[in-house]
């Protein structure tokens, strides 16, 4: 693998010892650190690697690299580790999870089942607070009783949320609710401080019954049992003697300590970031000054040059740095970027991509749907004139995206989401129509969407054939007492055959039925002849299922509800066993994503889309989704509110004008998205956005002209090939 | 005679040799029935039953230790009774509970405690409390502990946890014996605490003893804990004749309270020795690679042996599985006996392990599971059994779900699933069975209306409660047995009306006069466990068990093969954060910390792998899987010191 001067010079140049690495996007952080690690491995006989980076997709990704890497070199042995937060922190709370007084048996929560808890808490703590709860509505005279009780809901669910939030902050804090209770409890009545405190302590108590910890927890505990037990924190101090973390810029107080107390003994850690790419410190507990601390306190060596994009992406991309640094009107969220300018690589092996004309261009559109619709054509047209390209659609929110997704389905385009694991082969999604299918076979709807999905989705003539199971019983069709049923004259023979062999396979499965829930699945993968990765996702599911039914609390129809949810812990897991096989962009069809999920990934040509005053607030005069206008003026922003009473309570300075200082932030965030967003581009770059809200209010979307349109403008008419 | 100590390795011929003698004595002695003979467990106790060829047979008391106070306990009572005032209830003879019942009442009282704001600290179900008290308790009881004295001796050795945790369960232990006692029931752990306390050393008991038993054999003396240690030391020098054996590779069972140390210590000076040296059940090849595991592992030496082990890597648990039937399909076609093989993992979750299982039984391999992870409510006929016990009494206020309905009547009725299902619709949540409407017949047919209706019929005789275990013969013989299929399933229903039997009884002794069938019920749909039916071993078939349940039995393999090398469990020391094997244990001293923590776990790692490997005759296979079910990296020590130590085969 050949590997640019200018990265070359770092595996000269790094001799132990805490270095921090800021680098531009697409500098190739992962390369560097692959072929650092392979170095160190082959040039020091005792050396032991251990990588931390972000997410699962990273590390399947690192550890591909480097282990093609050393065969390359001929290196044979394991010295090396590459492992997320998360699975590190369980593997640390594993030495010794007794001492944590945690149960053997111990279960982590996922996201969604700690959202469940949590919500059962509020609840709970809501049925002895509610008067005073609800007194920090804001109720305007001409309210209806509708209108009244929807902001009550809207005001439980989003308070959920900013409760979880703040149990985030306290834990990302190293406080359990017995560490904040003695003095939350001074605090007055309605403060909502107290109130997340109480919450959090409900919510710990439920965890605690039941034997299991969330991820917060986890981190907490094995932060606290590295401080506790210096017997363990040698263990893993002697375990490795190389300490290299990815995405620096991501990370929280607490990682940093654990980083800090394994490197302590051997004293080598390097912390690759961009600061520049820290965009999800506004709803997590990430904080992108830590990393920029330890950039000034420690060694630094920047990578400066990128070989990802065009210079044309590169010149938009540190013009933006540019206009952040200089404009007025972000004045005050100057520091949103640090100046760091992308440069072009200057080596010969290694060219930035070329384009024959200028690639960049801004299109504002009257709203949000001909937005989408003008995407789409383009993207059409873009698929048919480079098939052999990648492309993708960056949104703001989930539901744009699946908005986006249906109209690019509907023109014919091949669509994809990134949470991607092959749609068409969803393992769980056809557990759940077996299931379903199995537990209600009397509905026709089952029987219909099991041929459909499971049994015989290549049947084409679909319409007669569900006509048919409608107008009939079903046990007519499949038991027959008396007459044997038959299929209208207008279905084709070999779709008959197709439809006579699937009943069988109804049949078989319905044979199966009073099987504990486990052997269900197993059966039901047998039958479908699952095999490798489907298997590996099937078995998975059959375990989880049965671990939810050995609760009292659940019945098979509330496994088979979850199945068919959107979002639920089957499809995370399926989610997680793809994560560790990375993304792969392909061409010939569009990924359509968030901005957020963008994030470490590239395509040939990017759509950024919703590049306007409504998604991406850039001045305090816009407005922000999540705005709570319900509330009274006073009480607004209870998120915000928390945090600074939070910080006020562990005698940290607090910022008098904290509520604009949390807007402050989003609007820096917002920034360094869209930074995120150009930098995915390797060649082109599309921006779009829409001139009027849903309600057909103008939006102000002068900002965004004066540092996209005008410069694009400008780029394009200074243009030579 | 002066009592002869066997010493020797695991599988160098001790057992055999105490047979052997044994079957001596009883050609020079023919009243047997004053032999006192002691095995390890039940398996063992089966296996020693099994080969000996006895002339005359008056019967010898071949037994386990806890068996034998046991019966002592029940044949002395009264005399306990007269020793112990804490005993309220004068009955001739106490009640046994099971240990089911004793954890179920425990449980209760934990989840009372939890509620009330008990063990903050613990992030455990009542169930996993309830389950570490009571290992506690017997651990105490066997290293011949007053449980008084638990919570101390734990608070004293952790001295930075809160004490407030072993406060609140010694809290939970008091009430839990308080109940026990003042109601004359009795459990393993009080059986030993009374005996040990209240009947051993009276003169009435130890003369009547020295007049029944004059000989005295003991095997697997290493996993006796102290009581036992102390029973044998004192009523020793009372036998004609003693025989004792002892490994030398012993001590996993410590975590529950064997201590071979202490055994040594006490009876060793006062015995003659007999060393046995050679090894019947092992190569030479295996127990070089048993010592030089067992030095790298607890002296930190880095000893490599040319032992050859076969490894596999996997990603995936189904990955495993597949490997794991592909070697045993290999061992087979080379001419090895499915009996000669076993499948050893340190915890296999039921869906692996049914997997496994099936996936042998599809390439016509037997496989035998050795450990009974299994809840009654899985098996079918019990949940049928459970379904109809509700509809029968709806005064409960539990109703089946259309799911559990279904499957009843698609057996019951040898119905058809959909129209089980449609009969289900109609039935579920109703308080009171109706007669079917029109419609629901023409879907059903009028055959299935014919059996619901006989249903009914049965169902209107029965209007007032009779005690459940009553209730569930009469379903049994009823109604049950006449329909098709219900052959097999007798035992388990006949288990369910066994268990009921037991839980009234106990029951009623705590708080008399009440109808126990919800409770009862209720516990068996929470996922109660079956009594462990120990199914006869087969005799060739693939043994899937764990280490200590693999160890627990009189077994060795040509071939082993160890599943899941890199799970952590393979070093589990026992240590959970209310409970410590190790602090009552006579040798304990100090403070533990997280070096004692890890001193065990390398002594529980290599005594595993050490009588493994001696029972292991040719080779070893070894299987890593890289990820956990939730897909997560997994690393333990066994697979870092097995890839340092011996010769590895890909």
């Amino acid at each position: 693998m050949n590997l640019r001067n200018d990265l070359k010079e770092f595996l000269t140049y790094y001799r132990g010892g805490r270095l921090a690495i800021p680098s531009v996007p697409g500098a190739g952080k992962t390369t560097l650190l692959t072929h650092l690690t392979a170095h160190i491995l082959e040039t020091e006989p005792d050396a032991r690697v251990l990588i931390v980076t972000y997410m699962n997709s990273a590390v399947a990704n690192f550890k591909q690299r480097i282990s093609s890497l050393l065969k390359e070199k001929g290196i044979s042995g394991k010295s090396y580790d590459v492992m997320t937060l998360h699975s590190l922190a369980a593997t640390i709370v594993k030495e010794s999870p007794a001492s944590l007084g945690l149960a053997k048996d111990y279960t982590i929560l996922d996201e969604l089942e700690s959202a469940n808890i949590l919500k059962k808490a509020f609840e709970a703590w809501l049925s002895t607070h509610e008067d005073i709860f609800y007194s920090k509505l804001l109720i305007k005279d001409s309210a209806s009783p509708a209108q009244i009780e929807k902001n009550r809901k809207r005001f439980r669910d989003e308070f959920t949320s900013d409760v979880g939030r703040a149990i985030s902050l306290f834990k990302g804090n190293n406080c359990t609710p017995l560490d904040i209770i003695p003095s939350a409890l001074n605090l007055p009545g309605d403060s909502y401080l107290r109130w997340a405190v109480e919450i959090y302590d409900m919510y710990q108590n439920r965890l605690r019954m039941e034997g299991a910890v969330d991820f917060g927890d986890l981190i907490l505990m094995a932060y606290r049992l590295l401080i506790s037990y210096p017997a363990i924190l040698s263990r893993f101090q002697d375990r490795w003697n190389y300490f290299f973390e990815d995405e620096a810029q991501d990370s929280n107080l607490l990682q940093e300590k654990i980083m800090q107390l394994l490197s302590e003994k051997c004293g080598n850690l390097v912390r690759v970031g961009d600061p520049n790419q820290a965009i999800l410190s506004t709803f997590t507990i990430a904080d992108p000054k830590l990393f920029t601390g330890f950039i000034e306190a420690n060694d630094k060596r920047e990578i400066k040059t990128s070989g990802r994009s065009s210079v044309e992406v590169i010149r938009l991309a540190n013009h933006l740095v540019e206009s952040v640094k200089t404009m007025d009107e972000l004045a005050n969220v100057k520091d949103a970027l640090e100046y760091q300018l992308i440069q072009p690589v200057d080596d010969d092996d290694f060219k930035n991509p070329q384009n024959p004309k200028y690639g960049i261009g801004y299109y504002e559109l009257e709203n949000e749907e001909k937005e989408f619709s003008y995407i789409s054509t383009l993207a059409a047209k873009y698929l048919e004139r480079h098939d052999k390209k990648t492309c993708a659609v960056l949104l703001r929110t989930n539901k744009q995206v699946e908005s986006m997704m249906e109209i690019l389905q509907n023109s014919g385009i091949k669509a994809v989401e990134v949470s991607s694991y092959p749609a068409g082969d969803l393992i769980t999604r056809k557990i759940y129509y077996c299931l379903k299918f199995i537990n209600r076979p009397e509905r026709t709807d089952n029987l219909i969407d099991i041929m459909r999905y499971v049994l015989a989705p290549e049947i084409s003539d679909v319409h007669p054939i569900n006509l048919f199971i409608h107008r009939s019983n079903v046990e007519d069709i499949l038991y027959p007492m008396d007459k044997l049923p038959v299929l209208p004259e207008d279905v084709a023979e070999e779709q008959k055959d197709i439809f006579y062999d699937a009943l069988e396979g109804a049949k078989k499965l319905l044979d199966a039925g009073g099987m504990r829930i486990d052997k269900l699945i197993i059966y039901i993968l047998d039958l479908l002849r699952a095999d490798g990765e489907s298997r590996a996702i099937g078995e998975a599911v059959a375990e989880e299922a049965r671990k939810r039914l050995y609760d009292p609390g659940w019945r098979i129809e509330d496994v088979i509800d979850e199945l068919g949810s959107t979002k639920n812990r089957y499809n995370d897991l399926a989610e997680l066993f793809y994560q560790r096989k990375g993304f792969e962009a392909k061409p010939g069809e569009v990924m359509v994503l968030t901005y957020h999920k963008a994030k470490g990934l590239e395509w040939d040509n990017v759509f950024m889309g919703t590049v306007e005053a409504r998604d991406f607030p850039l001045l305090l005069t816009h407005s922000f989704i999540g705005e709570t206008w319900y509330l009274k003026e006073e009480e607004r922003n209870p998120f915000s509110l928390i945090e600074a009473e939070f910080k006020s309570l562990m005698g940290k300075n607090v910022d008098p004008d904290f509520r604009i200082q949390a807007k402050l932030n989003i609007i820096a965030e917002n920034l360094r998205l869209l930074y995120v967003g150009i930098t995915r581009a390797k060649e082109t770059l599309v921006i779009t956005s829409h001139k009027n809200d849903i309600f057909d209010k103008p939006l102000d979307n002068r900002l965004f002209r004066k540092i996209f349109y005008e410069f694009i403008q400008e780029e394009r008419s200074k243009w030579r090939i | 005679m002066t009592p002869l100590l066997i010493k020797g390795q695991a599988g160098s011929g001790k057992t055999t040799y105490l047979i052997n003698k044994l079957m001596e004595l009883t050609e020079r002695h023919s009243r047997t029935d004053e032999i006192l003979f002691f095995t390890l467990n039940k398996p063992n106790m089966n296996h020693i039953r099994k080969n000996i060829d006895l002339v005359i047979n008056t019967g010898i008391n071949i037994t386990t230790f806890p068996r034998f106070i046991t019966e002592e306990l029940m044949l002395f009572w009264p005399a306990v009774l007269e020793n112990c005032s804490r005993i309220e209830v004068k009955e001739p003879q106490p009640v046994l509970i099971d240990a089911l019942t004793a954890h179920e009442i425990m449980r209760k009282i934990v989840e009372r405690l939890q509620r009330e704001g008990a063990f903050l600290d613990i992030k455990a179900t009542s169930d996993s409390i309830s389950l570490e008290i009571m290992h506690n308790f017997s651990r105490a009881v066997s290293s011949l502990i007053d449980y008084h004295d638990i919570s101390n001796i734990l608070i004293s050795s952790h001295p930075n946890k809160n004490p407030i945790v072993y406060k609140d369960m010694e809290k939970a232990l008091d009430e839990y014996i308080d109940l026990l006692l003042s109601h004359g029931l009795i459990d393993y752990g009080l059986t030993a605490y009374l005996y040990n306390n209240f009947l051993r050393d009276t003169e009435i008991y130890r003369k009547q003893f020295e007049k029944r038993f004059k000989y005295l054999f003991v095997d697997n003396l290493e996993e006796s804990n102290p009581s036992m240690v102390s029973f044998i030391s004192s009523f020793l020098n009372s036998f004609e004749e003693a025989y004792l054996a002892f490994s030398t590779d012993g001590g996993y069972s410590m975590v529950l309270g064997a201590s071979p140390s202490y055994a040594l210590n006490e009876l060793e000076g006062r015995c003659s020795i007999e060393d046995l040296d050679k090894s019947y059940t092992s190569s030479e090849s295996m127990i070089n690679l048993s010592n030089a595991l067992q030095s790298n592992i607890n002296d930190g030496t880095f000893n490599i042996v040319s032992s050859p082990v076969r490894l596999v890597e996997c990603e995936y648990k189904s990955d495993m599985v597949y490997s794991a039937v592909e070697e045993v399909k290999k061992l087979i076609s080379a001419g090895f006996k499915p009996g000669d093989i076993s499948l050893i993992a340190p915890y296999l979750d039921p869906v692996t392990e049914e997997l496994l299982i099936s996936g042998l039984k599809a390439s016509g391999i037997p496989a035998f599971p050795l450990t009974n992870t299994g809840r009654l409510i899985d098996q079918p006929f019990i949940s049928n059994a459970v379904t109809l016990t509700l509809l029968a009494h709806p005064w409960w206020d539990i109703h089946p779900t259309h799911s559990e309905l279904k499957d009843t009547f698609t057996a019951c009725f040898d119905m058809d699933p959909v129209r089980a299902s449609i009969l289900a619709d109609f039935v579920e949540g109703k308080n009171t069975l109706s007669h079917l409407d029109q419609k629901t017949i023409m879907r059903i047919g009028f055959n299935s209306n014919d059996k619901y209706e006989r249903l009914l019929d049965w169902l209107s005789t029965y209007t007032e409660e009779i005690p459940i275990d009553s209730f569930l013969e009469k379903l049994l013989w009823d109604y049950l047995i006449p329909l098709p299929a219900a052959g097999e399933n007798i035992m388990a229903t006949k288990m369910l009306i066994d268990m009921a039997s037991g839980y009234i009884k106990i029951m009623e002794v705590i708080s008399p006069g009440k109808m126990y069938g919800r409770d009862f019920i209720t516990s068996v749909k929470r996922g109660v466990k079956g009594i462990e039916i120990l199914e006869e071993m087969p005799d060739d078939a693939v043994i899937i068990a764990t280490p200590y349940s693999y160890l627990m039995n009189p077994l060795a393999s040509k071939v082993q093969i160890w599943l899941d090398a890199s799970d952590k469990d393979w070093e589990d020391n026992g240590v959970r954060p209310l409970s410590n094997p190790y602090v009552f244990l006579p040798e304990w001293n100090g403070i533990w910390t997280t070096y004692t923590e890890e001193l065990y776990s390398r002594y529980m790692l290599s005594n595993r792998i050490v009588n493994l490997l001696k029972r292991c005759r040719d080779s070893l296979i070894v299987i890593d899987c890289h990820l956990t079910p939730r897909f997560t990296e997994q690393n333990g020590m066994l697979m870092e010191y097995l890839q340092n130590t011996c010769r590895i085969i890909p």
